[in-house]
């Protein structure tokens, strides 16, 4: 067990002492972060003050950042492991004593988790000196990071199981797309789902992006026990269907190169 | 000493779609079977360095593949260490290393000595043990100027020598090398050559090199066995092999006014230096090239034997 995650945790330090590194891309990201919360911050501003509620932008603008620091994260492992299935790499690391789906897994993982604290630390300063402090008690702050965290690992986990689908699709391309927008719609990327009807809420609940995103996310501004609890009890059930698919294609690529090799 | 690699009657098809036009290649797709390598049999000895050679299309990279667990054969069996190789997958890969030459098992963005240390982790190996292994290979094959720089900046000889060091570093019993110097210039194909055929003599490991270059094999190894469309026609040491095809070299001169003169050399009649002293004598040389026969010819000349 100990061989094994210091095996997965060497790629994953390598990706992300690699992000880190990357500094056209995180600054580049952070760029495209203030835009957005200033926007949108002027936005919320404009709507309160129509409302007469003067922490409309605080709670949403806090409920963005974090809404921002999952998505934008995400490194695009499915095109990675797209290119790996395409190109035959993968058929050359099966005599090798590692997963690896486990190894790009981890890398992907180095690689958000360096975005991932950056926009969260650098997004934070922005969002305090645009709207002050935030909605939530400090106490929780941990909390709600670690909860936001497994959500974007539960994130580049999908992504990883759109890019083994490769297996079947011409393009899994098109498939990320679509997931992204479904995403960006179903999970309450920019506005939380609490402002759209009842009948909309409705159909998000049937996705996992409902929990992932919008649950985890909505602990900013709505703490509490009974909602971190929901949360993760659905999260952990997503997890475990996106588990079962990935198990399931990773085996059938594995007998596939088995036969037919790179 | 002991039959590391014992192969027996190894067989490697391939069923590949054939592209049809139109409607009817969608909906009633026609195959053709291509055989790859069909009934290949041979021994390899501990210590042994074997040439592994033949033409494009040989069957040489599919058979180290299955030898190296990567593909599944259609029939036939192999053993490697006492191991099935497809089968025994994870306890085979601490005993082999593998180079491909059109592939790198090193991070591309990575500084060598990062993709290093990936490596020892995969193969489990503990710091000390790490870096006393790698200290020894990088001084063995002079990369210790290359460590700091990624994968992307190296010139192919330069990576190449990475790479072998990188499928070196879990002290693997048996090496195999497909077309480690694919693509190298005369130099590096010099350089690669002669440190792999050190490392393979100071730590007796057994090697399987697949080229169509006659050379490598000539610099590197003990024994040869040669295959054409999947078949063996010619398993003996490289002498056996010199004597019998290898005793005619191809010379070709360039003249004063850019005409090319070629000619063949029998060595067992006429020593070259022989030959080109009359060449030398009669032109005035502006270039020179000496070749060992293409593959092409001793395959031809092997057949006409038989």
């Amino acid at each position: 067990m100990t061989e094994t995650l210091l095996k997965y945790g060497a790629f994953f330090r390598a990706a992300f002492k690699q992000g880190l590194l990357n500094r056209g891309m995180l600054s580049g990201l952070l760029f495209f972060l203030f835009i957005l919360l200033f926007i949108y911050n002027r936005l919320w501003e404009v709507i309160g003050i129509q409302d007469n509620n003067s922490s409309l932008n605080t709670i949403y603008i806090w409920y963005l950042l974090f809404a921002e620091m999952i998505i934008l994260s995400l490194p695009k492992p499915d095109r990675v492991l797209t290119d790996d299935i395409r190109s035959g790499t993968m058929a050359y690391y099966i005599n090798k004593p590692i997963s690896f789906f486990l190894m790009r897994y981890a890398e992907a993982l180095g690689s958000m988790t360096v975005s991932f604290l950056v926009m969260g630390g650098v997004g934070s300063l922005m969002t305090l000196s645009l709207t002050g402090v935030p909605p939530f008690e400090w106490r929780y702050f941990p909390l709600i990071i670690i909860m936001c965290w497994l959500s974007s690992a539960i994130n580049v986990l999908f992504y990883c199981g759109i890019g083994l689908s490769a297996l079947w699709l011409e393009s899994t391309r098109t498939l990320a797309v679509a997931v992204e927008r479904l995403a960006f719609i179903f999970g309450g990327a920019i506005f939380p789902l609490s402002i759209y009807p009842d009948w909309f809420v409705d159909i998000a609940r049937w996705t996992p992006f409902y929990s992932v995103y919008y649950l985890t996310i909505k602990l900013v501004y709505d703490f509490s026990w009974t909602n971190l609890f929901e949360a993760a009890v659905l999260n952990s059930l997503w997890t475990v269907l996106i588990v079962g698919f990935v198990g399931f294609a990773y085996h059938h690529l594995n007998k596939k190169v088995n036969i037919y090799g790179g | 000493m002991t039959d590391i690699i014992k192969v027996d009657r190894l067989c490697k098809k391939f069923r590949l779609k054939k592209n049809a036009a139109g409607l009817k290649g969608l909906f009633h797709p026609e195959y053709k079977t291509v055989t790859a390598v069909d009934r290949l049999s041979f021994n390899i000895k501990e210590g042994e360095r074997v040439a592994f050679i033949g033409p494009n299309g040989a069957g040489k990279s599919t058979t180290i593949k299955m030898l190296s667990s990567i593909l599944h054969p259609t029939s036939g069996t192999a053993e490697v260490m006492g191991l099935i190789p497809w089968e025994n997958r994870r306890r085979l890969a601490y005993h082999i290393g593998t180079v491909f030459g059109q592939r790198s098992q090193l991070w591309y963005n990575l500084p060598v000595q990062d993709s290093f240390g990936l490596i020892g982790k995969i193969y489990g190996l503990d710091d000390i043990e790490f870096r006393r292994r790698l200290s020894k290979l990088v001084r063995l094959f002079e990369i210790r100027d290359l460590l700091g720089h990624p994968t992307r900046s190296l010139s192919l000889g330069q990576r190449m020598r990475c790479e072998i060091v990188a499928s070196l570093i879990h002290r693997p019993q048996i090496l195999f090398l497909d077309e480690p110097t694919i693509g190298l210039d005369v130099t590096a194909k010099e350089i690669i050559r002669n440190l792999v055929k050190k490392q393979a003599l100071e730590e007796n490991t057994t090697l399987l090199l697949t080229s169509h270059d006659t050379d490598d094999m000539e610099k590197v190894c003990d024994r040869v066995i040669i295959i054409n469309k999947g078949r063996l026609i010619f398993d003996d040491s490289i002498h056996a092999l010199k004597e019998s095809y290898l005793n005619k070299k191809y010379i070709e001169v360039t003249d004063d006014s850019g005409a090319k003169i070629k000619t063949v050399v029998d060595t067992k009649t006429t020593p070259v230096k022989k030959a080109l002293d009359e060449l030398v004598q009669k032109y005035h040389i502006t270039d020179i090239t000496v070749e060992n026969p293409p593959m092409e010819e001793i395959i031809k000349e092997i057949y006409r034997r038989d």
